[in-house]
């Protein structure tokens, strides 16, 4: 007998529990088919244990538990025991994470740099159960400062650290848009997080204020003019800026002439906004039809009134 | 070995779940059905799990470890 091989990599825990429960209920569904053949009795999968003989492994670098199935004549192996029982539909959305229910459901990453969170922050912090910017509000409240203390000490993360990504996250984010015909009138949905306070929220398509027509903290619906094509979205919140790229596809029909006539964002693409790529994308592309109506910085320069926010 | 959920299946129709009838005079039902038994697994890149029952002694003498499966059936009518 021979002690386990180092060389030998690992599966992460993850995607192996992912792994064989897509697999159990891949013979659940297969003996659910069976019952269409006409059988007077089926057999379904109540309870399912497994034994499997592994070696535990620890990726010191993602800091991912590995398992390994032991190999031949291999000593040392752990066992470990699975148990896996049936439970009904109500239980599994009791007892699951729903990311709908999520109120910033952002990956902690995307505020990771403003936060000054690097990989082993961002590692503490998953293992607390927190992996959307929403849950990190909720574990730390940014009033409570007594919470956060504790919760920097049981994390080993520098207070001023959590202060610095709870504050990153109360920042409006544009993050994308789409655009919403009703009847021959068009509107463009920005999608983001912290876009309305309760109490005012701003909007600027290409430099033009416009109608905000339903704000809420995750989405707003507002009414583009007539000559807006594309270019800068500019949401002001609570004193605070963000910036994202639209584009309003042309109705089905219109001449591309007319589609590319509108104003035309030119520069912005450079200004460091932080819509979707492929936004900023087409916004440059577009750009290529000449400047805007304000310029290539629209009315406020290339960062506006207070600055982008990344 | 064969993938799990390939194994469950070809277990799960080794039984048979009714036996005998009114030619027979009387007829068995299987309510439930417990299965367990060694098994070699093998735990593959993408995270699935193969697995098999055991193959005997390798001539090389370089046998897999045994795991255990345990599988509990319960009969459904259609």
């Amino acid at each position: 007998m021979s002690g386990p091989r180092q060389s030998s990599r690992g599966v992460p825990v993850d995607d192996f529990l992912q792994a064989i429960a897509e697999q159990l209920d891949k013979a659940q569904d297969s003996l659910a088919l069976k019952a269409r053949t006409g059988r007077p009795l089926t057999w379904a999968l109540r309870d399912f244990k497994i034994a499997l003989q592994v070696f535990v492994e620890l990726d010191a670098a993602s800091g991912q538990v590995l398992w390994r199935t032991a190999g031949p004549n291999e000593s040392g192996a752990s066992t470990v025991n699975l148990e896996f029982t049936t439970i009904t539909k109500p239980m599994i959305e009791e007892n699951s994470y729903s990311i709908l229910d999520e109120s910033d459901a952002r990956p902690i990453e995307s505020i990771g740099i403003a936060a000054d969170l690097d990989d082993e922050d961002k590692l503490r912090l998953r293992r607390l159960g927190v992996r959307t910017v929403g849950q990190l509000r909720r574990l730390a409240p940014a009033n409570e400062r007594q919470q956060l203390d504790a919760i920097g000490e049981l994390a080993s993360i520098p207070v001023g650290k959590l202060e610095a990504a709870l504050r990153a996250s109360a920042r409006p984010s544009v993050q994308g848009h789409e655009t919403v015909r009703k009847g021959d009138q068009t509107f463009l949905r920005i999608r983001g997080a912290n876009l309305h306070d309760g109490i005012n929220t701003e909007v600027r398509l290409a430099g033009d204020p416009v109608e905000v027509v339903d704000a809420r903290p995750n989405q707003l619906l507002v009414r583009p003019m007539e000559h807006h094509s594309s270019g800068q979205i500019e949401v002001m919140v609570g004193g605070e800026r963000a910036t994202g790229f639209f584009r309003v596809p042309p109705p089905a029909g219109a001449p591309l002439a007319a589609a590319l006539g509108g104003a035309a964002p030119s520069a912005p693409a450079a200004s460091g906004g932080n819509g979707a790529t492929a936004h900023a994308t087409g916004a440059a592309a577009l750009s290529a039809t000449g400047p805007g109506p304000h310029g290539p910085h629209g009315p406020h320069g290339p960062h506006g009134p207070q600055g982008g926010r990344a | 070995m064969i993938a799990l959920e390939d194994l469950v299946l070809a277990l799960s129709a080794q039984i048979p779940q009714q036996a005998g009838g009114p030619a027979h005079g009387v007829e068995l039902v299987l309510d439930s059905l417990e299965i367990t038994l060694p098994i070699e697994s093998r735990l593959m890149a993408s995270g699935r799990l193969c697995a098999s029952a055991p193959r005997g002694s390798w001539r090389s003498g370089f046998d897999l470890p045994h795991g255990e499966l345990h599988l509990g059936f319960t009969s459904r009518k259609p």
